[in-house]
């Protein structure tokens, strides 16, 4: 409604008649007015957000090292930003934490970018099928990421890693290996058991964000991304 | 030394032509060689920190996981699936534990080095508009900012008495809290921070800035460095070259 | 809400727009009398005719560029090569930013980062430059620095026009200003001030008075130098202390250490005579309220952020913060000055016997700050100890706490 607005007013504003009329300074004002309220473009937004995301997925591994806790969580900037401007954006910002984290943290996670990519993807495509409506949804949706995560990541996990990543799955690794598995069962089986609980925790992670998020930010956002898709009346 | 330093496409060149054959290459020495090599250019350019907490905080327990698993637990290689024994699977660990530091220490010595205006500089000669640099340059820039806000938000949980108890689960409850207090509160100087640069075009502003100060490298640089790189990878690939010429 | 402004409240705006080069404009005003609004239209206005206009705002981060990892770079990407020999490069060293050369931007003081922010903006040559709340971390030798360089013909050219926000008491005195009252303009996206806005009087709970004894106390980071070593302090509660010191010094790392956020090296804590550790019961012993509101708020709405206090507790703190109006919505929905004062209040209700306070007064008008030394004059009589760092001279003559001092090689 208000780029409507502006758009109106701009249009007044250059109209060479109303130049001459008496109101064109209120014209020239209003202008002015609705200029600064209206939403974001998404060129602006994804200026804000993707270095946002990707400090977030970083950082948010500096909460859970601060509290001490078992847990690794890398992907919930990228989904976050996924729904707020789109996939694309979604991608480029997982993509670039694995790149800058590689240089910050350790220089191994490039090599799960594509995985990144993945989750953008997944969470981009159904968000906009409005799959982040509802809790029930929610954990669907982390389940199919967690489990396209899994099987992206295989390949780079068993070339490249002989199939033990040094975090805590690598324990089931080793277990069905020694049970007489073969490394591609055993990194896909393991993916499929960790990977879909720790993106599922992110999805929900997100979706209670999105539920909790300040409404000029939400408005500002809302014709971005996937928002308007995932938010119900009472949202 | 600046004769020594590549240019910005060197530099990715030379590094894209190691990791292609360190992809391939099952040689010890040679990936050995790459490693050390790479750590030499770290330490003469000053990052040798960096690598040393690779090696202590990552790679050591990665390599000693690889070992355990595959030569004492598997005792075996996937290389190999009838072949057993304690020796093929230490030299499996060994060679994927060897790998996993070349490429790391590759992709280190290959950005790492790059500060400020020469980042920029770096970025910018890869082709990547302004913003696209910009935007890049801001996570470095911003990080240890992000640090202090992440502390700043646990040590606010504490400070109002939110976190009442140090248990595991009470910690685990901080989560979703400190991460949305975190995100909010830096959306609003993020969103603050984008109308700015295009107002003040800071951007384009940042790149001519560094277009000004000039790269750090030289074209004698990059054709060191690439010569280098293809000279380990025929190293590397020699058996190959010698019994197949 | 947008309203149709008058002809002359327009006008009004048009002729500060117009101003010569090197004009300032002090726009006098309680909070929420549209200063902001003023002054960010302002700028629009600016950006609308394809000129430059900027604001640096209270909170004086966003105003950095965020693509700098030192103030030399910061100084070269807004002023351009060193070897330019402009004013501003010169202005740079006069303003000790020079000295500064390879500390992060983020890292600097208050006064520091206000100092730096406006030489790097100013040096961009604004139409419309606006200072909404710059200035109150600048002390007075470094305002003044600031105010000629505004209204230097030489830094400005014609037409270009300064506005100023400002709660500190001494701005008038200074440099002859053009002051206009923000209600003498147009506020047309600014809602009208709803009732009971203003913060109310204080009713202080009833505190478990608590002395605290440190014996030979030490603290260090993990692999780094000491804090500070074997310090040997009385903390009476009734009183109120002001911890002084530059920075760096550990008074921000001695208020953590009482919440419970970091423990001691070496040596004691005692209460009232009986050994106390913070450490495993964070916030029990004392209470933090930080600088920057933001981070310390973690509800979606302001009744929220109130259920956290004590139950009888809370009609009180509602009523006096001013937010009786908005209490259903977000506290990131809310203007920095109504977060900044949802915060403190959250703080001032808390049931701790020690309370401290980090610079509570930044962004509240005279009579806000008049309102906070109220309520703390009236916790300490009620036996609160409370604890205050700040840099606002007039809080020293409102509350005469005891200072103190921080050196640099730590000892209190």
């Amino acid at each position: 409604m208000v780029q409507i607005l502006t758009r109106f007013f701009v249009s007044c504003r250059d109209s060479r008649w109303l130049q001459r009329h008496r109101f064109h300074r209120i014209i020239c004002f209003m202008t002015t007015v609705s200029a600064s309220l209206a939403p974001m473009s998404v060129k602006t937004a994804a200026l804000a957000l993707v270095p946002l995301g990707v400090l977030l997925n970083l950082g948010i591994g500096t909460i859970v090292h601060l509290l001490k806790l078992p847990l690794f969580v890398d992907a919930v900037g990228t989904i976050l930003i996924t729904l707020l401007i789109g996939w694309r954006w979604g991608a480029v910002t997982g993509v670039l934490s694995f790149l800058v984290g590689g240089l910050l943290v350790n220089p191994v996670l490039p090599w799960f970018s594509a995985t990144q990519a993945t989750i953008a993807i997944v969470a981009g495509i159904m968000a906009s099928k409005g799959w982040f409506r509802s809790l029930p949804r929610t954990i669907v949706v982390g389940i199919l990421i967690g489990i396209c995560a899994a099987i992206v990541s295989a390949p780079v996990i068993i070339w490249l890693f002989g199939g033990i990543t040094g975090s805590g799955s690598g324990f089931i690794t080793s277990f069905l290996l020694a049970s007489g598995k073969k490394i591609v069962e055993s990194v896909i089986l393991t993916g499929l058991s960790c990977e879909p609980i720790d993106k599922t925790l992110q999805c929900l992670l997100v979706f209670w964000l999105v539920k909790s998020l300040p409404e000029r930010f939400r408005t500002k956002l809302a014709p971005l991304g996937y928002l308007r898709q995932n938010t119900t009346a009472n949202a | 030394m600046r004769n020594w330093i590549p240019e910005e496409r060197g530099r990715i060149l030379a590094a894209i032509v190691a990791a292609a054959g360190t992809v391939f290459v099952r040689d010890h020495l040679a990936l050995a060689l790459l490693w050390l090599a790479s750590i030499l250019i770290l330490w003469c350019q000053g990052e040798l920190r960096s690598a040393i907490h690779f090696l202590w905080r990552i790679w050591l327990p990665l390599a000693s996981g690889l070992a355990i698993v595959w030569g004492l637990i598997v005792r075996g290689s996937p290389e190999y699936p009838d072949a057993r024994g304690i020796p093929i699977g230490l030299d499996y660990a060994a060679i994927t534990s060897l790998r996993i530091a070349a490429l790391a220490s590759v992709f280190q010595a290959t950005l790492l080095p790059l500060r400020g205006f020469q980042r920029v500089h770096f970025w910018s000669r890869l082709g990547l508009p302004p913003s696209a640099v910009a935007g890049i340059i801001s996570i470095f820039d911003l990080w240890p900012e992000f640090v202090r806000r992440v502390d700043q938000v646990v040590a606010a949980r504490c400070a109002r008495g939110l976190m009442t108890d140090r248990r595991l689960i009470t910690r685990v409850r901080q989560i979703p809290f400190a991460f949305r207090t975190l995100f909010l509160s830096s959306l609003d100087s993020s969103m603050d921070r984008a109308v700015r640069w295009q107002s003040e075009r800071l951007p384009e502003r940042l790149v001519k800035a560094a277009a000004s100060r000039g790269g750090s490298g030289s074209i004698s640089g990059s054709f060191a460095w690439i010569t280098l790189a293809i000279c380990w990878v025929a190293f590397a690939f020699r058996h190959h070259l010698i019994l197949n010429p | 809400m947008i309203s149709m402004p008058t002809e002359s409240r327009i006008s009004s705006l048009d002729n500060l727009y117009e101003g010569r080069g090197g004009t300032l404009v002090l726009l006098q005003g309680d909070n929420f009398s549209g200063r902001s609004t003023i002054i960010y239209l302002l700028a629009q206005m600016a950006v609308d005719h394809g000129e430059l206009g900027i604001v640096i705002p209270t909170e004086l981060h966003p105003a950095f560029s965020g693509v700098t990892a030192s103030v030399a770079d910061e100084l070269e990407l807004h002023l351009g090569p060193r070897n330019s020999q402009s004013l501003f490069w010169t202005l740079a060293e006069e303003w000790g930013l020079l000295a500064l050369g390879n500390r992060q931007p983020l890292t600097l003081s208050g006064g520091q980062q206000a100092m730096l922010s406006i030489l790097c903006k100013l040096a961009l040559r604004p139409r419309v430059f606006g200072l909404d709340g710059a200035l109150e971390q600048l002390d007075p030798r470094n305002l003044s620095r600031v105010l000629e360089a505004l209204s230097s013909r030489d830094v400005f050219s014609d037409p270009s026009v300064s506005f100023i926000s400002h709660n500190g008491p001494w701005l008038e005195e200074r440099m002859p200003l053009h002051t206009i009252p923000a209600e003498n303009c147009a506020t047309p996206c600014e809602d009208p001030k709803p009732p009971g806005m203003d913060l109310a009087e204080f009713a202080p709970g009833t505190a478990v008075s608590s002395a605290l004894e440190f014996k030979n106390a030490s603290f260090r980071y993990p692999g780094g130098a000491p804090v500070f070593s074997n310090l040997n302090l009385h903390l009476h509660p009734d009183r109120i202390y002001r911890l002084a010191g530059p920075n760096g010094a550990g008074k921000s790392t001695f208020a953590k250490l009482l919440c419970g956020i970091l423990r001691l090296t070496s040596g004691s804590l005692s209460v009232n005579g009986k050994p106390f550790d913070p450490y495993p019961q964070p916030g029990t012993l004392a209470q933090l309220h930080f600088q920057n509101p933001d981070t310390q708020l973690f509800g979606t709405s302001v009744t929220g952020e109130i259920e956290t206090l004590p139950r009888e507790r809370r009609a009180s703190a509602l009523s006096f913060a001013g937010l009786n109006a908005v209490q259903r919505r977000h506290p990131f929905d809310l203007p920095f000055v109504l977060r900044k004062r949802l915060a403190l209040t959250l703080t001032l209700h808390a049931n701790a016997p020690w309370l401290i306070f980090d610079e509570p007064t930044v962004g509240l008008d005279q009579a806000g700050q008049r309102a906070v030394c109220a309520a703390l004059i009236k916790l300490k009589q009620s036996g609160y100890g409370i604890l205050l760092i700040s840099h606002n001279p007039s809080l020293d003559d409102l509350l005469a706490p005891e200072i103190l001092e921080f050196l640099t090689s730590a000892q209190p």
